[in-house]
C-alpha cells in the first residue's frame, strides 16, 4: 500500500503486522490488548511501569522489553522522556474500533489474516425466531422437571443452590438447600405457563415430583397468625442462597428470612394455584393462604420510605436493614402478580394497592433526570454507575405493570426514559453480571460479613426493555440489533436447558444455576411474548429484514 | 468406617476448599481480635481527624477484615449506613494531577501548599454530599498496581480532605507500599493515627477454617445425632490430617525465612486440586505426598535468562525442600549469581521482572523506593523469594522423579 493512498485499516494493519514480525505470540497478543485500551481511550500514555502491570493483569509471558519496541515501531505511540504517548487516541479508537476484536486477550494470529481478508460477514446478528425462543424455553423447562424428579428419588429435603452438570446429567453440588432454590428450581419447570409454554402431560412421576416440589414450598413458611414472621419463608436449615442467615445457636428458630425468598415463594405459589391448580388440588387452599400471609408479610416489612430491605426486624428491635433495589423489584413483582391474578379478598387487594402506591412514590421522589433519561441510585443511595445501572434496570421492570396498576401516567414516562438510559452504551455480553453486595440477616443482626450475588445484566436488561416493548415503547433498528445481539449471547451460552453461574465459571467451577437460569428464561420468554403479541409486523420484521441474511452455526 | 474419609473430602472439595468469591463458604474471623480492637477504636467518633493504615500482602484478607469490623460496628451503631457513611476511593484509578507517575512534584513535607489537594479533597468531599457524619474514607489499592504518583496524591487529598470539618476518619489500605519513605512522610502530617499490620495466613489459623468447614459441610449433615464433643474432634482431626503431609504442608504453607507468604487464596486452590487426586479410602483421612502430583506445572518463562533463571530457581527449590530447609529471600545479586549470570539491568529486567509478572517471583520490597537505569521507578522491590507457582512445581517434580 502506498503511503499517500493508505487508509486507517491499512496502517493499522501494517502496524500490527510489524508488531507480529518483530515479536510474535504473546507479545504481539499483549501489543494488540494495549492497542484496544488506547482504541478505548483508557490508555493514553505508558510508562515502564504500567506497561509491566499491564502485562501481569494479561496474564501474558511477554518480555515487557520486546512489546516497548514493538509499541515504538508500530508507530502508534510516540517516546516523550519516559514514556509512550498515543499519537492520537481518537484516531486509533476508530482504527481499532474496525479492525481489532472485542476481546483482544483471546485473540489469535489469524485475527491478523483477517484484517487483510476479513470475513464476508462480520458482527452480524441473528435474529432469535420464535420457535427458537420456544425451543429453548422447554428445554428449561424439561431441564426443571429433571431436577424436581431427582429431588424426588434422591429424597433431597429441599433444592440445591447449584447443580452439578456432566453428560446432561444433573447432580447437586453440595448437601446445603436454599430458600431462593425452593421456588426457582419449580419455576424453571412452570415460569413458561405464563407465557403460553404448556407444561406437557406430566408422567405420573413427573407429575409427583411436581406435586412433592410445591408441597415442600408450601411447607417452608412460617404459619402463626398474629406474629410478626407469618407469611415469612422458614428453612430449618442452613441456607445455601443467604450463607449466614442459619447460626446453629439460634438452629431452633432455622434461617433467618429474608424478604426476598419470601416474594420469591408468593410467585411460585400464586403461578402453581392458577396456572397448574390439577397437579395437587389439595394444595391449592393451603396456598392461598399461605399466599395470603405472605402479602401481607411482604406489606408489614415495608420500610417507612416506601421501599424494602432484605429483612424488616420488628418494631421494637435496635437493628435495621437498608432498602435495596433488589428486594424493592421481588417485593414489587410478587405483589403485581397476586394483584393481576385477583385471586385473593379486597381488603388486602386495597392494602396491597396502598404499598404499591408508596413504593411508585419512592420512585418519583428518588428518581434522576438527565435530558431525556432517568436513573435511580444502586440501593437508592450508591452513585456508582454498576450499582446505578442495577438499580435502574430492576426498577425499570416493574414500572411498566406499576404504573398500569395504579393508573399513573408519570410512572409510566418514568419506564420510558429509564428505558432510555439502560440502552445507553448497552454492550451486550453474556458473562456481565450486575454485582449485588449486601449484608445477609441474622438473629443476631446484620451479618458481619459480606455476600456478593452476581446475576446475568443482560437478562435483566432485556426483560426490562422487552416489558417496555410490549407495552407500546419503541425501540430504533440499532437498538433491535443490539437487543437480538444480546438475546444470541443468552441463547449461545446455554448448556442443555440450563445456564452456569458466571461467577463460578470463570474461576474454573462449572455449576449450573437455577436462578440465572431463571433469569435467562424469563428474559427468553419476554421476547417470545414481545415477537408474538406486541410488534407483529411492524418494527422488528422491518428490522430483521434489514439484517444480514447470513446464519451463524449455533 | 471413620466419620471424615478421603471420599467425602473429594466429593466435596470444591465446597470444603472453596477459595472463590464466586461460592461463598460461611467464613468467621478467627484471631485478628488485637486489630479488630484497634479498628473500632479509630471508628468510634471523636472530633479529631484521624488517620488509620492497614499493610497486608495480596490475599491476606484485607477485604474481608475491612467489612467483618464495619459489620460489627454498624450492628451497635444504627444510624451509621455503611453505603453513606463509608465511601471507597481506589488509588490506582486517580488521574494524578501531574505528568509524571512518580509524585515527584508533591512536597510531602508541606502538603498545605499543593492546589490540587483542594481539588482532590473535594471529590473525596463530595461522595458524603448529604450525609450526617460521621465520614469514613477508604483509600485502597496503596500497592504496587498503582504508581507513585498515584498512591502519594491519593493519600495527600484524604488528608487535606481530614481539614475540612469533623467526625473523619481515613483508612488507608496497601502492601508494603504503606511503609515507603515518602507515603510514612505524610501520614505524619495526622496526629491521631494507628496502624494494623495483618498477619498473612499461618497454619493455626488454616486447620481452624478446615475444621469449621469440615464441621459444618460434611459431618453436620450426616452426624448431627453425636455428640458435640466428638463432632468437633472428629472435625479437628479430619482437618489436622488434611495438612498433615510434610509435603502438602510445604505446598499450602511455604516455609520461608523472617517472612510469611502464605495465603488462604493459594492455600486452599491447592487443597482443591489436591482432593481431586485423593485415593478413595474409607479409613482416615490421608492426604499425602502423592497428591502433589496435582499441582504439576510445567516451564513458563518464554526462553532467554528468564527461563535459566526458572530452572535455577526450581533446583535450588527441590534441594531446600528435599533438605527440610526454609526457602529464603533473595536479592537480585543472589538469584543472578543463582542463575550464573551477571545482576545487570537487563538480567534484572529480563528474568528476575519476567518471572516476578509470571507470578513465579514473589516480591517483598518496599516499591518505588529504587530507581532503574531508566529512570523509572521500581515496583517489583527486592528481595524476592519462590512463590507457590514456583514450590508447586518443585514439589510435584519431586514426587514424579522419586515415583
Amino acid at each position: 500500500v502506498r503511503e499517500d493512498e493508505a487508509s486507517h485499516e491499512s496502517q493499522a494493519a501494517i502496524a500490527l503486522l510489524a508488531m507480529f514480525k518483530v515479536t510474535g505470540g504473546d507479545a504481539a497478543r499483549a501489543c494488540l490488548a494495549i492497542l484496544g485500551l488506547v482504541g478505548r481511550g483508557e490508555l493514553t500514555r505508558l510508562t515502564w511501569h504500567r506497561l509491566g502491570l499491564l502485562l501481569e493483569n494479561l496474564g501474558l509471558a511477554a518480555e515487557d522489553v520486546e512489546v516497548w519496541d514493538a509499541l515504538v515501531s508500530s508507530g502508534l505511540f510516540s517516546q516523550s522522556g519516559t514514556a509512550l504517548v498515543a499519537n492520537s487516541w481518537i484516531e486509533t479508537r476508530s482504527l481499532y474500533d474496525e479492525l481489532a476484536p472485542s476481546d483482544v486477550v483471546d485473540v489469535k494470529v489469524e485475527t491478523i489474516a483477517n484484517i487483510f481478508a476479513p470475513p464476508e460477514v462480520e458482527h452480524h446478528v441473528v435474529p432469535a425466531t420464535p420457535r427458537e425462543l420456544a425451543e429453548a424455553g422447554a428445554r428449561v423447562r424439561d431441564w426443571g422437571m429433571g431436577l424436581l424428579e431427582y429431588a424426588m428419588a434422591a429424597g433431597l429435603p429441599g433444592f440445591p443452590v447449584f447443580w452439578e452438570r456432566e453428560d446432561g446429567e444433573s447432580k447437586p453440588f453440595g448437601t446445603d438447600i436454599g430458600s431462593f432454590a425452593a421456588s426457582d428450581t419449580l419455576l424453571l419447570a412452570v415460569e413458561g405457563t405464563r407465557y403460553g409454554l404448556a407444561v406437557p402431560r406430566l408422567s405420573q412421576g413427573r407429575g409427583k415430583a411436581l406435586a412433592r416440589a410445591w408441597d415442600q414450598l408450601l411447607r417452608c413458611g412460617v404459619d402463626k397468625r398474629d406474629d410478626w414472621y407469618d407469611g415469612a419463608i422458614a428453612l430449618n436449615a442452613f441456607d445455601d442462597d443467604f450463607v449466614g442467615s442459619f447460626a446453629k445457636e439460634h438452629g431452633d428458630r432455622g434461617a433467618c428470612p429474608t424478604l426476598d425468598a419470601t416474594a420469591q415463594r408468593l410467585y411460585a405459589l400464586a403461578l402453581m394455584t392458577t396456572y397448574l391448580p390439577d397437579v395437587a388440588p389439595d394444595l391449592v387452599a393451603g396456598s392461598i393462604r399461605a399466599i395470603e400471609s405472605a402479602a401481607r408479610c411482604i406489606l408489614r416489612w415495608q420500610d417507612d420510605s416506601g421501599g424494602w430491605a432484605i429483612h424488616r426486624y420488628e418494631p421494637e428491635s435496635d437493628w435495621k436493614m437498608p432498602i435495596r433495589d433488589v428486594s424493592c423489584r421481588h417485593a414489587v413483582e410478587a405483589l403485581l402478580l397476586l394483584q393481576s391474578l385477583g385471586t385473593h379478598d379486597e381488603e388486602l387487594s386495597v392494602e396491597i394497592d396502598m404499598a404499591l402506591r408508596r413504593f411508585g412514590d419512592l420512585l418519583l421522589e428518588s428518581a434522576h433526570h438527565e435530558e431525556e433519561q432517568t436513573f435511580w441510585y444502586g440501593d437508592f443511595v450508591v452513585e456508582e454507575a454498576g450499582p446505578r445501572r442495577r438499580a435502574t434496570c430492576l426498577c425499570a421492570i416493574v414500572l411498566g405493570a406499576l404504573a398500569a396498576r395504579l393508573d399513573d401516567t408519570r410512572l409510566a414516562d418514568l419506564q420510558a426514559r429509564a428505558t432510555r438510559h439502560l440502552l445507553e452504551s448497552w454492550e451486550p455480553s453474556p458473562e456481565t453480571v450486575f454485582t449485588v453486595e449486601f449484608r445477609v440477616p441474622t438473629w443476631d443482626g446484620p451479618a458481619l460479613a459480606m455476600f456478593t450475588w452476581e446475576p446475568p445484566a443482560d437478562a435483566l436488561v432485556i426483560l426490562a426493555l422487552m416489558d417496555y416493548g410490549y407495552r407500546g415503547g419503541v425501540f430504533t433498528d440499532p437498538e433491535v440489533r443490539t437487543i437480538y445481539r444480546a438475546v444470541e449471547g443468552i441463547l449461545d451460552t446455554e448448556a442443555h436447558g440450563s445456564w452456569l453461574d458466571t461467577e463460578m465459571a470463570r474461576q474454573g467451577m462449572f455449576k449450573a444455576f437455577p436462578q440465572n437460569s431463571v433469569h435467562n428464561l424469563r428474559c427468553l420468554l419476554a421476547v417470545l411474548a414481545w415477537e408474538a403479541r406486541a410488534v407483529p409486523d411492524g418494527l422488528v420484521a422491518g428490522a430483521l429484514d434489514a439484517l444480514p441474511r447470513q446464519r451463524r452455526a449455533r | 468406617m471413620s466419620l471424615v474419609n478421603n471420599i467425602l473430602l473429594s466429593r466435596q472439595g470444591e465446597v470444603i476448599f472453596a477459595n472463590s468469591s464466586a461460592y461463598h463458604v460461611e467464613l468467621r474471623m478467627a484471631g485478628r481480635e488485637a486489630e479488630t480492637t484497634t479498628f473500632l477504636a479509630a471508628l468510634e467518633p471523636v472530633d479529631t481527624a484521624r488517620l488509620l493504615t492497614i499493610s497486608a500482602p495480596l490475599g491476606a484478607g484485607k477485604t474481608f477484615f475491612l467489612n467483618t469490623v464495619l459489620g460489627r460496628f454498624a450492628r451497635g451503631a444504627p444510624a451509621f449506613d455503611e453505603r453513606r457513611n463509608c465511601q471507597y476511593f481506589l488509588a490506582t484509578e486517580f488521574n494524578v494531577p501531574n505528568d509524571d507517575d512518580d509524585g515527584a512534584e508533591l512536597d510531602v513535607a508541606n502538603i498545605t501548599s499543593a492546589t490540587p489537594l483542594s481539588s482532590l479533597a473535594a471529590v473525596y468531599e463530595e461522595a458524603f454530599a448529604g450525609v450526617a457524619e460521621p465520614y469514613v474514607l477508604i483509600v485502597e489499592e496503596l500497592d504496587r498496581k498503582a504508581t507513585l504518583g498515584q498512591v502519594l496524591w491519593s493519600i495527600a487529598g484524604g488528608i487535606h480532605w481530614l481539614t475540612l470539618g469533623c467526625g473523619r476518619l481515613l483508612v488507608l489500605t496497601g502492601d508494603s507500599t504503606i511503609g515507603h519513605r515518602r507515603v510514612q512522610q505524610l501520614v505524619e502530617h495526622v496526629q491521631t493515627r494507628s496502624h494494623i499490620d495483618l498477619e498473612p495466613l499461618d497454619a493455626g489459623l488454616l486447620v481452624a477454617a478446615l475444621e469449621a468447614r469440615i464441621l459444618d459441610k460434611l459431618i453436620e449433615p450426616i452426624a448431627s445425632d453425636l455428640a458435640e464433643a466428638e463432632r468437633l474432634a472428629a472435625a479437628r482431626k479430619a482437618a489436622e490430617l488434611v495438612v498433615g503431609d510434610e509435603f502438602v504442608r510445604w505446598a499450602v504453607l511455604p516455609k520461608t525465612a523472617s517472612v510469611e507468604v502464605a495465603t488462604f487464596r493459594d492455600a486452599l486452590g491447592a487443597l482443591r486440586q489436591m482432593s481431586v487426586l485423593a485415593p478413595a479410602l474409607e479409613g482416615d483421612v490421608r492426604f499425602d505426598r502423592e497428591l502433589v502430583r496435582a499441582l504439576r506445572q510445567d516451564a513458563i518463562a518464554p526462553g532467554g535468562p528468564a527461563a535459566t533463571l526458572e530452572q535455577a530457581l526450581v533446583d535450588d527449590v527441590k534441594k531446600r525442600i528435599s533438605a527440610s530447609q526454609v526457602l529464603s529471600p533473595m536479592s537480585v545479586a543472589q538469584l543472578a549469581d543463582l542463575a550464573g549470570a551477571e545482576a545487570t539491568p537487563r538480567f534484572r529486567r529480563r528474568a528476575v521482572d519476567a518471572l516476578a509478572r509470571l507470578g513465579l517471583l514473589t516480591p517483598l520490597g518496599v516499591p518505588f523506593e529504587e530507581v532503574d537505569d531508566r529512570g523509572a521507578l521500581v515496583s517489583l522491590a527486592e528481595p524476592f523469594v519462590p512463590s507457590y507457582r514456583l514450590l508447586h512445581r518443585s514439589l510435584a517434580e519431586i514426587v514424579a522423579e522419586d515415583g
